[in-house]
């Protein structure tokens, strides 16, 4: 059906959109032009949805704000209840929490539309497909089909307030630094989840109807681990939690990190280069299974465009 | 959508014994249906719960270790508290194909089959149970052993209230998920954030993340006497010896009495605002 669509496009109109689209070969310059086009492309058509359809909109936003408080309300309510948990005071739960609330509103940002996030459905569904045929690379497309500003931005914002009120009571204003730290480590724990997703999520190149909800799973289990506090664990049970089953990898490792706690024994760059090694294997097995996909394509839809 | 078949008008099919062979070959069929998209699929989520379980277990372990006050509870009932709250977790807190379904345009063919369309969805919630309880539940009961947990209840009575007081907790679930099927007609393309909403809810109020016992400032208190509270808190409690069984159970009676027929007329009442494209 998209093939149709494309053929039946003019073709000034297209050679018009690959001009535009297409990064000018060598040229880094050129892609990050290109990025910044389609971000400012996504973002328009964000505040368009939010004009248009204001009340889904607000209900969105409101209900992204009401699940993450609820998350965040049962470690709190426990830290409040026991003076503290997990080798953190009130406060630094608070501040781990208001971090966690940042990966979310960042994931959201900019991987909250169109399934960029969750890679398995757009390649389970067969969608890939409308991505193949747009004169822009794959890469780009994802990077900036997902970003939603308007939408999706209350919930780092209320991240941000959260973790500038654990800050201040904290007293860690007094030597800012600890924000250049914070933004290289959310922009990590973001990385981690989405290599995690895209990592699992290929599977779904090689078992699209089996495969196409388990960039989900692979995302939840972050949302449903990562906020506990995981200092008072033996040190071994933390080790495993911060790389086999990384629970404590993306929220308390950082966040003890930037308290100057202990974690792990774990240097503080160690999710920085988790996240580096991650979109490493990523970027490989998304690859391969791209190879596979151009092989036998996706058989989810029909002649008539229903999904099997 | 007017229905020909209204969700709770008396279905057509003659004899109580033919119709419950409908239901349950309703159910049957859901229960095989989780295994259609394969078994990575139900295995992720599988595994995501258990990982999950080992982590609050651990932290639930070291806190309590550490001496914290709780209340007068032991580490071995609020270990089993937690670990029951991940095995019934479809029980305790139901969700219904309804508000999907009604997002995804299929609830429409529900009303096409000469069955109550509320009994349908109930059939096809327990169905869907099946493959939970049989590869995740039993599994996780056989080797919470091993994971330092004591499963037993706290006595053949505790086991036996805790059967009675679960039965009216999955009632009272089914009243709420209508009532919420109901909302997210009134709010018709946003289902899914009713859904949030709705786990927001449950995940704060009902007692499956932390034993009221355990809540700070008497919230466990307040908590209680809501209806989220029969839910989850109070099965959950009863099994472990938490708590008195006679309020409990009461407050579950008044909220199923309270609750069913306001399901029943704002699901009545929704119905009438039906509108479905596409299934």
């Amino acid at each position: 059906m998209a093939d149709k669509a494309y053929a039946a496009a003019p073709e000034s109109e297209l050679q018009n959109n690959a001009k535009r689209f297409s990064p000018p070969s060598g040229r880094h310059s050129g892609v990050f032009s290109l990025l910044f086009r389609l971000w400012r492309l996504s973002a328009r058509m964000d505040m368009l949805w939010l004009l248009r359809d204001t009340r889904t909109c607000l209900l969105v936003m409101t209900s992204d704000l009401i699940g993450n408080a609820a998350g965040m309300a049962g470690i709190l309510l426990l830290s409040a209840r026991f003076d503290g948990i997990g080798g953190m005071s009130q406060d630094q739960v608070l501040f781990m929490l208001g971090y966690a609330a940042c990966i979310d509103g960042l994931f959201m940002l900019f991987f909250g539309m169109v399934n960029t996030g969750y890679i398995s459905r757009v390649i389970g569904r067969g969608q890939l497909d409308h991505m193949l045929i747009q004169p822009v690379p794959l890469p780009v497309q994802l990077l900036t089909a997902g970003f939603i500003p308007f939408s999706g931005s209350s919930l780092l914002i209320c991240g941000l307030g959260v973790t500038g009120y654990a800050a201040a009571r904290l007293d860690m204003w007094g030597n800012p630094t600890w924000v250049l730290g914070m933004g290289i480590n959310l922009a990590a724990s973001v990385a981690v989840i989405l290599a995690f997703s895209y990592i699992i999520g290929s599977s779904a190149f090689y078992a699209p109807v089996a495969g196409e909800e388990v960039s989900s799973a692979a995302i939840a289990f972050f949302d449903v681990t990562k906020r506990f506090p995981l200092g008072g664990l033996p040190l071994p049970m933390q080790v495993v939690f911060c790389t086999v089953l990384p629970a404590g990898l993306v929220a308390w490792l950082p966040t003890a990190r930037l308290m100057n706690l202990p974690a792990a024994g774990l240097p503080a760059f160690f999710l920085v280069l988790s996240a580096l090694v991650l979109g490493t294997i990523a970027t490989f097995v998304f690859r391969k299974g791209l190879k596979q996909y151009a092989k036998y394509g996706s058989q989810r839809y029909s002649d008539h465009g229903h999904r099997r | 959508m007017k229905s020909p078949q209204p969700g709770f008008t008396k279905n057509p099919r003659s004899g109580l014994s033919s119709r419950l062979r409908a239901y349950a070959a309703t159910g049957r069929l859901c229960a095989t249906q989780a295994f259609d998209g394969g078994i990575l699929n139900v295995l992720g989520s599988w595994l995501l719960r258990l990982v999950a379980l080992i982590v609050q277990l651990a932290v639930w372990k070291s806190l309590l270790r550490q001496g914290a006050d709780t209340d007068g509870l032991t580490v071995s009932q609020v270990l089993s508290y937690i670990a029951l709250t991940s095995m019934l977790a479809e029980q305790l807190n139901i969700v219904s194909p309804a508000s999907m379904s009604f997002w995804e345009g299929t609830l429409a063919n529900r009303y096409t089959r000469p069955l109550s369309v509320v009994l349908q969805l109930m059939a096809e919630t327990i169905g869907r149970w099946l493959p939970h309880l049989l590869f995740y539940s039993i599994p996780i009961l056989l080797i919470t052993p091993l994971l330092g947990v004591d499963m037993r209840p706290a006595g053949w009575p505790a086991a036996l209230f805790f059967l009675c007081s679960l039965s009216l907790g999955i009632s009272l679930g089914f009243a709420m998920d209508l009532i919420f099927a109901a909302l997210a007609v009134y709010i018709r393309n946003a289902g899914w954030m009713a859904l949030i909403i709705r786990n927001a809810f449950f995940t704060l109020f009902s007692g499956a993340l932390i034993p009221f016992r355990l809540l700070p400032w008497g919230l466990g208190d307040i908590f209680r006497l809501l209806p989220f509270g029969s839910l989850a808190n109070a099965p959950l409690a009863l099994y472990t010896g938490m708590g008195d069984p006679g309020p409990m159970i009461l407050l579950q009676c008044f909220w199923n009495l309270v609750l069913w027929p306001v399901a029943i007329m704002v699901y009545r009442h929704s119905e009438e605002r039906m509108v479905a494209y596409g299934g």
